[in-house]
């Protein structure tokens, strides 16, 4: 490994003012703001406006690690399925995060984790999960109210 | 009533846009099951009655749309239950936040139950889950990587839908075999005098009731027991599909290239034509048979 003083370093300033010195090799995964350190904009301070110091920070780790030739696979597969045992709010941030700043890994990491959370589940189940609302259109609204008074019919012919 | 009620469901069903052709399936079944939780609470005002038990009644407080409050003005739970459920429930879905291509980006990792299931949470997640990129991706996965330039005139859904219908009654058809129902045969053709059958034996037969003869005798000789299918590839147009496969028996005879024709005709699928023929192998095992499929 170089020096510490021979890597460039990017300095990111998340939405709520908090400085974050990441090194380019994992700042270029960032596909999004690429352009803005390559084109010699390096040392100045980028600003992230729209995420937060928490969920940047846990992108950051998720660069870095993945930046880090040396960690095995076993390992990096294991960090990942950590990586995502958070709350539903954060994993939606990171989500936000990883489609703003263009981490493709990252992505298809969390809408996985998503889709894995949906999987098997009804949509009473899902509505809970993700805080759905069960609004539907008057018209969607009424095939289900048939279909509904078909399940039930056997339950109540006698009403 | 009740019979009027269960013809009127059953149309209803039959009539659920895209879910026909999938409606038999059992999960739909459950799926609607699951749904009930949901639509217990419609406005239909006379389901409410039907429902009574307060759970239901209550569900209706679970949610925090205004127009359904609007909607439901006599549903008053009240008390302390429904106030907890509303403070649990606060704040706009995290889902539904999202932009549009990250939920079909996280879609497109979902099954085909699953995104059934989440098309019956609500109006939003319906519109993304019926998003034609998630179910042509699902065609994909689910059979085959064919008919990429297509572009099916009801969208991926419905011909998702369509060839999961025409893949299932494939399968049926190969049941009907293995247990030698000549009476199910007899259901599973179009009775016309142009279907044909050319039997991997080499004969081939015209005509409804000479083709039905052909299976008579068939099923009296042929000691079928288990067949593997495999490679099966369907094509779907508005009422005519085709089906080809490789069907491999756990006997001796080596597998057989099998190509079937189906008509829709009076809402359900005919077989209007079966080509069987063995593949020859020269000189090789089944070893080398297999590398050539």
């Amino acid at each position: 490994m170089s020096s510490t003083e021979a890597k460039k370093m990017v300095v990111l300033k998340s939405f709520d003012g908090v400085t974050f010195e990441v090194e380019e090799s994992v700042a270029v995964q960032f596909e999004s703001i690429r352009h803005m350190f390559e084109d010699n904009l390096a040392g100045s301070v980028i600003p992230l406006s729209n995420i937060k110091s928490e969920i940047l920070s846990k992108v950051i780790d998720y660069c870095k690690r993945h930046a880090d030739d040396t960690t095995d696979e076993e390992d990096l597969k294991a960090f990942d399925a950590d990586f995502v045992k958070v709350e539903h709010g954060t994993l939606f941030d990171i989500i936000r995060a990883a489609n703003y700043l263009n981490i493709k890994s990252l992505l298809d990491l969390t809408c996985q984790t998503v889709a894995d959370m949906i999987k098997g589940k009804t949509p009473a189940e899902i509505r809970e999960l993700f805080n759905i609302s069960d609004e539907f259109t008057p018209e969607e609204e009424e095939e289900a109210s048939i279909i509904t008074r078909f399940i039930y019919m056997d339950r109540y012919a006698d009403c | 009533m009740s019979s009027k009620v269960a013809k009127l469901g059953l149309a209803a069903i039959l009539a659920y846009g895209i879910f026909d052709g999938v409606t038999y399936t059992s999960f739909f079944v459950l799926a609607f099951l699951g749904y009930e939780k949901s639509t217990g609470k419609n406005p239909a005002a006379n389901l409410q009655a039907l429902l009574g038990p307060f759970d239901f009644a209550c569900a209706g407080e679970k949610s925090i749309n205004r127009t359904r409050e609007e909607m439901t003005p006599s549903l008053n739970c009240g008390g302390e239950i429904g106030e907890i459920t509303v403070e649990r429930h606060t704040g706009a879905s995290m889902m539904e936040q999202l932009v549009p291509e990250i939920t079909t980006h996280a879609l497109s990792y979902l099954d085909y139950p699953s995104l059934c299931r989440l098309s019956m949470t609500n109006s939003h997640m319906r519109k993304a889950a019926n998003d034609d990129n998630a179910w042509k991706a699902l065609y994909h996965k689910d059979f085959t990587l064919e008919q990429d330039s297509l572009t099916p005139i009801n969208g991926w859904k419905a011909y998702y839908a369509a060839t999961r219908a025409i893949v299932n009654t494939n399968v049926e058809f190969f049941r009907i075999i293995t247990e030698r129902s000549l009476p199910a045969m007899g259901q599973f053709w179009l009775n016309v005098d142009y279907v044909k059958c050319f039997h991997a034996t080499g004969e081939s037969f015209t005509g409804y009731n000479a083709v039905m003869e052909s299976w008579q005798l068939a099923f009296s000789w042929e000691n079928v027991a288990d067949f593997q299918i495999r490679d099966v590839r369907a094509r779907v147009l508005t009422d005519m599909a085709w089906v080809t496969m490789k069907a491999y028996l756990n006997m001796e005879t080596g597998p057989f290239n099998v190509t079937n024709v189906y008509e829709f005709y009076n809402g359900r699928w005919y077989m209007v034509h079966h080509h069987s023929s063995a593949m020859l192998i020269h000189g090789g095992g089944e070893q080398q048979f297999l590398q050539q499929a």
